[in-house]
């Protein structure tokens, strides 16, 4: 039986996990997104086989993970409360960034959900347009499509928040 | 940064791409060492249990061997029983080779199958053990055959004549078998 070892576990983790729980935070508050990359982990030392493609492997099951755990917060009328109190932040700021680290989690916030999801998976997950299309069970040109979108109102809604020098003058 | 920029991206798109790309998501709370120990703990479960599952099988096919083999051992023993000849046909000896095979000759005593010949001496011993040694059965002593030469008598006879030997009754009695012709 050819499982994937501790040591690779190991090294999956501390490659994609912060990446990981971006992503399930679409869906989920902190802890939960957090338990759903743990399970996921987990998981993956139970399968028989390593997956093939083990980021897409990866991306795909916290998203599956997640969207349950979304259905059973849903049915517990708790989503709404966790999102409202949600205070912890997406990205970590550090002075030399060209971009606000808030100012970018409030536009990706208020980005369409679809959208939002294959401009994390892209910039942050580091996959590849392929995989996005595997994760999403959609079609390259359709995700390209989609990614192009996000970026421009990702543009959009950054320049809203942050006038430019023109709008200024 | 992404491996596999789309080449279709305009100049200012690449802009956006390259300035959201470094932001770094912000750091979780979970243990790297704690989900290690989770994994490994649920690995070990696992094979624990892959392992219990063979043994579980193992036994199983132990049992089913050991009755498989006890059976053959009371149903496919080569029993002969030879019967009693009776009537100047020789022994027989009858062969059961399948475990089904009804045996005949044979008699319930007991809760037990025994041959004829057991049958009886276990009767006998019953009677016996219950009304003592006058149970037994009075022995028959064989009738000397007259066709069968006395050869001591003619031996004595011949040896009277020819030596002059002088036997006395007592003694002619002891020697002689069976009755004198």
């Amino acid at each position: 039986m050819a499982t994937i070892e501790i040591k690779d576990l190991g090294r999956w983790f501390e490659q994609e996990s912060r990446a990981l729980v971006l992503y399930a935070r679409q869906w989920l508050d902190p802890v939960a997104a957090e338990d759903a990359v743990q399970d996921v982990f987990i998981r993956l030392i139970q399968e028989d086989q390593p997956p093939h493609h083990m980021k897409a492997w990866l991306y795909r099951a916290v998203r599956n993970r997640a969207l349950n755990g979304l259905r059973s917060w849903k049915r517990r009328s708790r989503w709404e409360d966790q999102a409202a109190t949600e205070t912890a932040h997406w990205f970590e700021s550090h002075p030399g960034q060209r971009i606000d680290a808030r100012l970018a989690e409030n536009a990706l916030h208020r980005l369409p959900p679809e959208e939002r999801e294959v401009v994390t998976l892209r910039i942050w997950g580091g996959l590849t347009l392929e995989e996005i299309a595997e994760v999403l069970g959609s079609s390259v040109p359709s995700v390209f499509r989609r990614y192009r979108a996000s970026l421009a109102h990702i543009q959009r809604l950054m320049e809203e928040r942050c006038p430019t020098k023109h709008q200024l003058a | 940064m992404p491996d596999q920029t789309p080449t279709r991206l305009n100049q200012e798109e690449l802009d956006i791409e390259r300035r959201l790309h470094e932001m770094v998501p912000a750091r979780h709370g979970m243990d790297r060492d704690t989900l290690m120990f989770q994994a490994g703990k649920r690995s070990g479960q696992r094979r624990a249990q892959q392992w219990r599952a063979l043994s579980v099988v193992l036994a199983v096919m132990t049992g089913i061997l050991a009755v498989a083999g006890f059976g053959r051992q009371s149903g496919y023993s080569s029993l002969e029983v030879a019967e009693t000849p009776g009537n100047g046909e020789p022994a027989v000896a009858v062969s059961v080779s399948e475990p089904g095979a009804r045996i005949d000759k044979t008699t319930r005593s007991g809760g037990h199958w025994h041959s004829p010949v057991a049958s009886e001496f276990l009767g006998l011993r019953e009677r016996v053990l219950s009304q003592g040694l006058d149970a037994l059965p009075t022995p028959v002593r064989a009738a000397p055959s007259l066709d069968v030469p006395n050869r001591v008598s003619d031996w004595l006879r011949q040896s009277r004549a020819g030596n002059g030997l002088n036997l006395s009754k007592s003694s002619h009695d002891q020697l002689t078998l069976g009755n004198p012709s």
